[in-house]
């Protein structure tokens, strides 16, 4: 895997490599009762690259995804099958999950192909399978992602009102401080205290903070759905879902979110309503520990001047921050302390600097909050450049405070973005930012929720991009390379396509992970995985056959079982040049990490979440993507995505 | 030499198969699926391919013994058989399927037994044509041996 630290001394701002042979380690699973065409489709996406496992049964495939969840990235599944309609498979999997399922046959006939369109396959491809279309297979998966991304823009903003509300306290930045400053940690959301036996010098985390990853969430919308909108109290959702690390608790606040917005009450509070921890702000210097140093110091003194609504200090607010709660006890708790960057996310501090916002700032913000989605893009550009993990988050230190106009914060905040940004070579728009912050540290009203969670997911998606940025390799895809990491970020997509950010697709992106609703830039597993077989990808490696098998040949062949017709013993795993594929997918995906930083304040470190899905897919085998010590709580983008609050009952 | 022999001959004979129909351009894709990590690949598949649709049309045989006929049924296997015959490009065999499946849509009993001994020889001709070929390719493998070990 390559990931490389970089940011100097601050925590380990883990650069996703983006390799360039993306979408290599794409995670598909095929199902088809032929042996033949299983072999052939095998070998097909194994020449792509792809890690494919084979399925002769639909059945099993079936149980395979349900065990797995967050285990693939796509499937394929033929349409004649002795046990199973290929179009019931297509709608079992479609009501449990969000992945996209490509239809195989050998029949071309209309009615059969209108019944795969119908039935929400994302795609009809008549066999024989060719590599043409094997090869861009990737792009229902990146479209997955877009497609989640906006419809969770809408209820960003409520859920993180909600979540400000509920959490809003020091203690969960204090959480997410500590969970960034240890890396790959999932909390258990039980005891603050307890949190994270790694870090035994944070403070006392009050309130766990618990990752709803694409997997957690996937089992939070099964049960949901099987209890009936009516019934799906957090009481018997959590019986439902069953996961040891989440407390009716958590339930509770993600069904909030998931209710969407509506609530825009949870802004009348003050203290908390906001974004989460200034960590947005430290992120913005991510770029090496002296950074945050420095910047921390001065934000927290400009910014203390006022209420702490605007965490932004002046940077765009990423959509980090806008998934940021400020919460302002933590913040203020916090502010006396200057860590390594990765502290610079505490909550804690950014609330004490967001706390102290002016007026100005707040109208700064509320300009900003207007502004569309280029804030976001600003925000990630500016982080890009620095490599640091938190790409989005370190921008903005957005501190939605509801009751405050908390305007003069923006403005410091803006001018400390400004400084940081400057010295980080942040390439974003000052201006942008403090008018984002202005908004967002003006009277929070739904319309500036919905401005501000607009931009942010927006900026999320091209952070997600972005993200990649930094190493980002100039890919043959261009621009696509940026989306190399769709898992990570639909927004990559986003980013590129559209964002009128000059986003900085070289160095820039480096980490841009999608930002989970809070910010939280863990992607969901299967993301991570995503990321792990990227990140597994060496450098070197090309698109290439022979690398591909050279791949193979080294370390997996133990691994691989060519299927060899009946022989084929039921699922079949290719593992390629991945690695470490499957190794996140079981852990990441049941990730919950609990941070006492209330969800809503995950922070919305872009980068922060890269590196601890980095870090993750380096050093663990798919811990949901969390790296503690930059506080980041697994949010990413894709959990955002996974959110998908439309869905649920409310 | 008699391994450059031995491959003008191959080529040859894949050529044939290619201008008579016998093989369509499927097939040039699982040559190119074959690599260093499945240097058999192709031989590996075609074998499955002969082994399985073997199987397929003895099946087929006895189910078409049966009265009444159930032409669905038959559908589906002719749809089996379609799906491999595709994948490794037999053309001939793939078109044979595509009109028994019309006979077995008309429910015409007659046209799906004309067509089904029309599959039959088609699928006995390419397994033939397929066997020799991969018997030359090992006579060329062995001939690269022998001349490399110095004989």
């Amino acid at each position: 895997m390559e990931i490389s630290r970089r940011g100097g001394a601050g925590p380990s701002l883990v650069t996703l490599k983006l390799p360039m042979d993306f979408p290599a380690g794409l995670r598909v699973l095929v199902v088809d009762d032929d042996p033949l065409c299983l072999k052939t489709i095998e070998k097909l996406l194994w020449n792509c690259h792809y890690d494919v496992t084979t399925c002769p049964r639909a059945d099993t495939a079936l149980s395979m995804v349900r065990d797995r969840k967050g285990g693939f990235d796509l499937i394929m599944s033929d349409v004649h099958m002795p046990d199973m309609d290929g179009f019931k498979l297509l709608e079992l999997i479609g009501s449990e999950t969000d992945l996209p399922v490509i239809m195989i046959s050998a029949d071309d006939g209309k009615d059969v192909v209108m019944k795969g369109v119908t039935n929400g396959a994302v795609d009809y491809i008549v066999k024989p399978v060719r590599i043409e279309a094997v090869k861009i297979m990737w792009q229902h998966v990146v479209r997955k992602y877009q497609r989640k991304e906006k419809v969770l823009e809408p209820v960003e903003c409520a859920e993180e009102e909600k979540k400000a509300d509920e959490n809003g306290e020091n203690t969960s930045l204090a959480e997410d401080d500590e969970s960034w400053k240890n890396g790959n940690r999932k909390k258990d959301e039980n005891d603050g205290e307890d949190e994270d036996e790694q870090r035994e010098d944070s403070p006392p985390l009050k309130k766990p903070r618990v990752v709803w990853s694409q997997e957690l969430h996937q089992a939070f919308v099964s049960a949901v759905t099987r209890l009936g909108i009516d019934k799906a109290v957090p009481k018997k959702i959590l019986e439902m879902m069953d996961v040891p690390a989440i407390t009716r608790e958590n339930v509770a606040s993600h069904l909030q979110k998931n209710n969407i917005l509506g609530d825009q009450k949870q802004l009348s509070d003050g203290t908390r309503a906001g974004y989460a921890p200034v960590n947005s702000v430290s992120s913005f210097d991510l770029q090496g520990p002296h950074i945050p140093g420095q910047h921390m110091p001065q934000n927290q003194m400009n910014l203390r001047s006022g209420p702490r609504q605007l965490a932004a200090t002046g940077t765009t607010l990423s959509l980090l921050d806008r998934m940021n709660r400020f919460n302002s006890n933590a913040q203020n708790s916090n502010t006396s302390r200057i860590v390594p960057w990765e502290q610079s996310f505490n909550n804690r501090q950014m609330n004490s600097i967001l706390r102290s916002p002016t007026n100005m700032e707040s109208r700064q913000s509320q300009q900003v909050l207007q502004s569309d989605s280029n804030l976001g893009l600003q925000a990630t550009q500016g982080t890009s450049s620095f490599l640091d993990p938190f790409p989005m988050s370190t921008n903005f230190a957005f501190n939605l405070t509801p009751s405050s106009a908390c305007p003069v914060n923006s403005i410091q905040q803006s001018r400390q973005f400004d400084q940081f940004r400057q010295q980080n070579n942040f390439t974003a728009d000052v201006s942008t930012r403090g008018q984002l912050m202005n908004g967002i540290s003006g009277e929070l009203d739904d319309m500036l929720l919905s401005n501000l969670c607009q931009q942010i997911t927006t900026p999320n998606s091209h952070v997600g991009g972005t993200s990649a940025a930094e190493t980002l390799l100039p890919s043959s895809y261009g621009s696509a390379s940026q989306t190399l990491y769709p898992c990570v970020g639909d927004n990559y997509t986003n980013a590129l396509a559209g964002n009128s950010f000059p986003l900085a697709t070289s160095t820039a992106t480096r980490d841009i992970l999608p930002l989970g609703m809070f910010g939280e830039t863990v992607p969901p597993r299967s993301e991570i995985e995503l990321l792990d077989h990227m990140i597994g990808s060496k450098p070197e490696d090309n698109f290439a056959p022979n690398h591909w098998n050279s791949n193979r040949n080294t370390g997996i062949e133990s691994n691989v079982v060519m299927p060899n017709g009946t022989e084929t013993p039921d699922c079949n795993k290719f593992t390629g040049a991945v690695q470490c594929s499957n190794s996140i997918t079981a852990e990441s995906s049941a990730a919950v990490t609990t941070n006492d930083v209330p969800q809503s304040s995950i922070n919305v470190f872009p980068n922060e979440l890269k590196n601890v899905v980095s870090d993750q897919f380096l050093q663990q085998e798919g811990i949901g993507v969390i790296d503690t010590e930059l506080n980041y709580e697994a949010f990413s983008m894709d959990d955002i995505l996974n959110y998908t609050p439309g869905p649920l009952p409310m | 030499m008699e391994r450059s022999s031995l491959q003008n001959q191959a080529a040859a004979m894949k050529k044939s198969f290619f201008d008579q129909g016998y093989l369509d351009e499927q097939f040039y894709q699982l040559e190119e699926l074959q690599d260093d990590a499945s240097p058999n690949f192709v031989e590996e598949v075609v074998a499955l391919f002969l082994r399985d649709s073997s199987r397929l049309i003895g099946i087929i045989e006895q189910a078409m013994d049966k009265h009444p006929q159930d032409y669905r049924k038959l559908e589906t296997y002719m749809h089996q058989l379609k799906g491999s015959s595709s994948s490794i490009g037999a053309l001939k065999v793939k078109n044979e399927c595509t009109h028994f499946r019309e006979c077995c849509a008309e429910d015409n009993l007659e046209g799906c037994l004309r067509s089904f001994q029309k599959l039959k020889r088609e699928h006995a001709i390419l397994k033939q044509k397929l066997e020799a070929y991969f018997q030359l390719l090992k006579q060329m493998g062995s001939a690269g041996k022998a001349t490399k070990s110095g004989k």
